[in-house]
């Protein structure tokens, strides 16, 4: 549909295609046109934020409705966890009970956003089925409303744990601000890491659980209430984790003002891999997801 | 502004095994033809289907379960990419495919308005400046404050109803549920209907409502197993079609009957008796062929004058039949079988079988 007509929007009386025009990416063959086509979708699926942003506001909204404290359980649940896990894990540490409470809470915080984000991409498309199938809708809109939906509850876990660092024993520095960016990088991860998972898991319903299980098993292979410093070995399993560099570049700088250089490259090097196959992923399965579905 | 497409091929991958193709295959009419594409066993949804639609056109889809209706409609919609073929439209489709489609059922009736509205690229402003006409269609009140959840088929579907056809674009594709609904909420829907054909410029309908197609479209696309069976005008495609649906009926019901049975030498097919009361009625004609497997007969007469066989009626197995004072000496009643046209027996007419003149 190559001259839609654009309906014009509450902000700005813009006249822009609604949706992409789509005559090239139904027709385009060939790797080029495709990623042309594909790159088209996410452009438009950014304009629709709208959509996607009530979307996940939705799907909060209906995890949580008719309960009393609503969004609070994300919090709760968070902080009680963090609560038993540093009494009983703290025995075990050598490092200060302060010290290894917020790096049990930053550590949890960014493992709980991780985690979530990698299972729930997995049914990103799975979840947008009657939406699929109902209208031409850009798919990059059903990811990015899981991602959003992510973010929305990870900032909640954010706002409780950036003030506990208020107890943090080293002194607040500018390297502090290295989290942002490192918060930058995650977004970039949850995105290209939903067009890879999204549509593999709709291909292979099998990818899901197995995501599932080795999420779980990969809690205990990061340092998230162990410390690399407590044994070699467990140093040497932090170094082959990649999930531990992402949490040292949001952990470290918050805790210990440093800047984990070796953990960035890692990080950078991942998402260099990553984006272009999320593109190219999400490119190739465009037009088959549906019939899948 | 146009809709129209070249030559449209669509193919479902199957997800299961070849041995379920072939069994498949032999059995039910529903679905397409299976085959291979690309290594993979594949259903031919579409199968080289055309049709070019200008400003104005109102077309109706029929045909029975499975036959490509719905997967055309998602196609022209642009919510299926085909693999042979073109679809080309020259402005937004907006489409109604599955009234549970689309909702979400936690979330109150007004929530999904506004839902809806964004999907349909309305704005907020837009959405909020609608809510009170569509709040008045379907009549739902303070249930629109409600869980979807809550709703009953038909609620749903008022709603989605008054949702999709206020948030259209100038191209309209709609499924076949929408026939359903009670018998004033259709009248409600062929007046919005009406009203929205006039702002939609292109609206395709499919449906199994011959009334619904009848009122409000003008051609009509009649689909079979994925390929276009015929295309013309609806009163046109649609008694072919009837024509048709009948024919199959019969002939299933004669097959479903088993071989009939020889009739005995001498077997008064037709039992002639004069009438009870003297009247206008000449002779009473009755069979009884049941036992024989005979499903229905027809009933012919035979004039020696003229020599001419007239048939008078088709009739089940077993009945009577009385005559009018046409009836002359040496007149010859015939019975055949419908099913074959096998003649099974005759009996000629003679002055005592009349019943005496006043």
């Amino acid at each position: 549909m190559p001259t839609q007509q654009h309906t014009p929007s509450s902000q700005s009386e813009r006249t822009e295609p609604m949706y992409p025009p789509d005559e090239a990416a139904r027709h385009a063959s060939g790797a080029a046109p495709l990623l042309k086509a594909a790159w088209r979708e996410w452009q438009s699926a950014f304009r629709l934020r709208t959509l996607w942003i009530n979307f996940a506001i939705e799907d909060l909204r209906d995890r949580y409705r008719r309960t009393s404290i609503g969004l609070a359980w994300i919090v709760v649940s968070f902080a009680l966890f963090v609560l038993v896990k540093v009494t009983i894990f703290g025995k075990l540490s050598s490092a200060s009970g302060l010290e290894f409470g917020l790096f049990v809470a930053l550590g949890f915080a960014a493992w709980t956003f991780i985690s979530a984000m990698v299972i729930d991409a997995c049914t990103a498309y799975l979840h947008a089925r009657p939406w699929m199938l109902g209208s031409a809708v850009p798919y990059p809109v059903y990811l990015l409303q899981t991602v959003f939906r992510n973010w929305l509850t990870f900032g909640l876990i954010l706002g409780v744990v950036v003030p506990a660092l208020a107890w943090k024993p080293t002194p607040w520095t500018p390297t502090m601000l290295w989290s942002l960016p490192a918060l930058a990088a995650y977004l970039l991860t949850s995105l290209w890491l939903a067009a890879i998972l999204a549509p593999l898991c709709v291909r292979y319903r099998d990818l899901h659980h197995a995501v599932q299980t080795f999420m779980r098993l990969l809690f205990f292979a990061t340092p998230i209430l162990w410390l690399p410093s407590m044994d070699p070995g467990l140093a040497a399993i932090a170094r082959l984790n990649p999930v531990s560099h992402y949490l040292a570049l949001l952990r470290d700088p918050l805790l210990y003002n440093t800047l984990p250089l070796e953990s960035w490259a890692v990080v950078v090097a991942v998402n260099a891999i990553g984006l272009p196959l999320g593109l190219f992923v999400y490119a190739r399965t465009r037009r088959e997801v549906v019939f899948w579905i | 502004m146009q809709l129209s497409a070249e030559h449209v091929s669509l193919y479902f991958p199957i997800p299961l095994g070849r041995d379920w193709q072939r069994e498949q295959h032999a059995s039910g009419r529903l679905g397409g033809r299976p085959f291979e594409y690309r290594g993979r066993p594949c259903i031919r949804a579409l199968d080289d289907v055309s049709l070019s639609l200008r400003q104005g056109a109102r077309l109706g889809v029929i045909g029975h379960n499975g036959s490509g209706k719905s997967t055309l409609l998602r196609t022209l919609a642009g919510l299926y990419a085909p693999h042979q073929g073109k679809v080309h439209a020259t402005a937004p489709v907006s489409g109604i495919f599955n009234m549970s489609i689309g909702f979400r059922q936690e979330a109150t009736g007004y929530r999904n308005i506004v839902l809806k509205g964004l999907i349909a690229g309305k704005s907020r402003r837009e959405i909020d400046a609608a809510v009170p006409a569509i709040a008045e269609f379907t009549e739902l009140g303070p249930y629109l404050d409600l869980p979807l959840s809550t709703y009953s088929q038909g609620m749903a579907l008022r709603l989605a109803f008054a949702i999709t056809t206020t948030f259209t674009h100038d191209i309209l594709v709609m499924d076949e549920w929408i026939g359903a609904g009670d018998a004033q909420f259709q009248e409600r829907v062929v007046a919005r209907m009406n009203s929205v054909f006039e702002a939609a410029h292109i609206c395709v309908l499919a449906s199994h409502n011959k009334m619904l197609l009848q009122r409000l479209t003008d051609q009509c696309l009649w689909m079979q197993d994925g390929r276009v069976r015929m295309h013309g005008a609806t009163s046109e495609v649609l008694q072919i079609h009837d024509e048709e649906v009948k024919q199959i009926k019969r002939r299933a019901e004669a097959a479903s009957l088993p071989d009939r049975l020889p009739l005995p030498d001498g077997y008064p097919v037709i039992r002639v008796s004069p009438p009870a009361r003297s009247g206008s009625v000449a002779v009473e004609l009755a069979w009884e062929l049941e036992e024989f497997n005979v499903g229905r007969i027809r009933l012919a007469v035979y004039n020696p004058a003229n020599q001419q066989e007239q048939l008078m009626c088709t009739a089940p197995a077993r009945g009577s039949r009385r005559t009018g004072e046409w009836v002359r000496p040496g007149f010859e009643f015939r019975i055949y079988d419908d099913r074959d046209g096998a003649p099974l027996g005759q009996v000629t007419i003679d002055a005592a079988d009349l019943a005496p003149k006043r």
